[in-house]
């Protein structure tokens, strides 16, 4: 099963063609690593706004499944209440790491 | 939909959004700077200029709220246009924003239909803002047209210390049934361009253009402490630069021209009247009175310049004056001491 809303993706070309949205991939795949990286930190802001911009990028990019786990996050994070985050961290990374297979494609 | 380009300033921290947002614009013709947080956003709003903003809420630094507060507070950034790019799932910081200015949103991911309708209708809107701006800036002066941008064109009043100036011409009636409609035009346009030049000069604010009459003040709305010595040399400056005309107009074989000017200062009562469509920047109070008392009785003592003693306390000896005896008002009981400038 596809993980990304093939609607989406095709959205992105509408607006700048296929060789406008491979840089577009290429962008969130070298940022993703970093984010990723702060959801495991203590400072709640921090996982906050990493957990939006990847909710963000993932929603851009069709990944409706991926993008609505950050959300989750976000909201855990904003009510400054990290505790049981890393499960749901991990399901995060594990769902990225699906995207990143099929973007990549 | 014609497609008129801005320049428009995107604000985003996130890469992937601010390459899409860049994209999605510049396809459409616009040309794009982008800034990482409110704090670049701010600083390039102050160096150059921009049609449109398309603003961010989650920042780091300074963050969209911020932005808006700040760009509240600066009358040179109120005007600009903003749009929200917000997640569906926060449409209520967008409420909150539009509350603090904002004029509209988008979701993300932007959808670029969505994208070109709301960046057209905010470029037009901007547009429409900047000519009524011109024309403010057309009818009022610099002081008037910023203190209206400034206060937003609420119309309340305050009571502000200044001085009132009326000036007209002797006889204007009489000259105008002798000289036809054509000259009487041509006439008053001279007259007033002397006159707003020499009153302008001072910093004055001409405030009423009736006929041959007009009344300008001095120390509002932007307050300066020597407003009485300015609205005093703006009216000799009047009387010099008719001198002129006069001198010139004989020499072409035309009708010449002279004018009273009263001055009084105190405290008056300021601020802009009419309706949101069509204001004036106006002063009234018994201070105003006087001064067009003032100006009428120019005539009876057959001097070109009187003024209150108000006026001369704020004048410290810098101006030759003589006293001119007293003249009493209607509905007070203290005469006031009138002095001609010479």
């Amino acid at each position: 099963m596809s993980e990304l809303d093939q609607r989406a993706l095709a959205a992105l070309r509408e607006i700048g063609g296929d060789d406008f949205v491979a840089d577009l991939v290429d962008t969130f795949l070298n940022e993703a690593p970093a984010l990723l990286q702060a959801l495991h930190g203590a400072d709640a802001a921090e996982v906050r706004r990493a957990a939006h911009t990847l909710k963000s990028n993932g929603a851009t990019f069709g990944a409706t499944g991926f993008s609505e786990l950050c959300r989750e996050l976000e909201l855990q994070a904003q009510a400054g209440d990290l505790t049981g985050a890393s499960a749901l961290v991990g399901r995060i990374e594990s769902e990225y790491a699906a995207v990143a297979a099929e973007l990549r494609r | 939909m014609s497609a008129a380009a801005g320049r428009i300033l995107v604000v985003d921290d996130n890469r992937v959004n601010r390459l899409l947002l860049g994209r999605g614009l510049e396809e459409q013709g616009h040309s794009v700077q982008f800034a990482e947080h409110g704090r670049e956003a701010l600083d390039l709003l102050r160096g150059s200029q921009f049609d449109l903003m398309l603003l961010d809420v989650l920042m780091p630094e300074v963050d969209g709220y911020q932005v808006l507060a700040e760009m509240k507070d600066d009358p040179h950034l109120r005007d600009l246009p903003v749009i929200m790019t917000t997640a569906l799932d926060e449409l209520e910081s967008v409420v909150k924003c539009i509350e603090m200015g904002a004029e509209d949103y988008l979701t993300k991911p932007i959808n670029p239909v969505l994208l070109r309708a709301r960046v057209q209708s905010s470029l037009e809107k901007k547009r429409l803002r900047d000519q009524q701006r011109e024309l403010i800036s057309k009818f009022a002066t610099r002081e008037v047209a910023e203190d209206l941008l400034t206060s937003g064109f609420s119309l309340g009043g305050k009571f502000v210390e200044a001085a009132a100036l009326f000036c007209d011409i002797r006889s204007f009636t009489a000259i105008a049934e002798a000289e036809g409609p054509a000259n009487t035009i041509e006439l008053l346009n001279d007259y007033y361009m002397l006159m707003m030049d020499a009153i302008g000069h001072e910093g004055g604010v001409v405030n009423q253009m009736v006929g041959d009459g007009l009344m300008a003040i001095f120390g509002a709305p932007s307050p300066t402490p020597d407003f009485r010595l300015r609205a005093v040399r703006a009216a000799r400056q009047m009387v010099e630069l008719v001198e002129l005309f006069d001198h010139e107009q004989a020499t072409l074989g035309k009708v010449q021209i002279t004018i009273g000017v009263g001055i009084a200062s105190g405290q008056v009562i300021a601020g802009y009247t009419g309706t949101q469509q069509r204001a004036t920047y106006t002063c009234v109070g018994d201070t105003v009175n006087l001064a067009a008392r003032l100006e009428a009785h120019t005539k009876v003592v057959r001097q070109p310049i009187l003024i209150d003693e108000n006026t001369r306390a704020g004048l410290n000896g810098e101006i030759r004056l003589e006293p001119q005896g007293e003249l009493l008002l209607k509905g007070k009981h203290q005469p006031v001491n009138v002095y001609s400038v010479t």
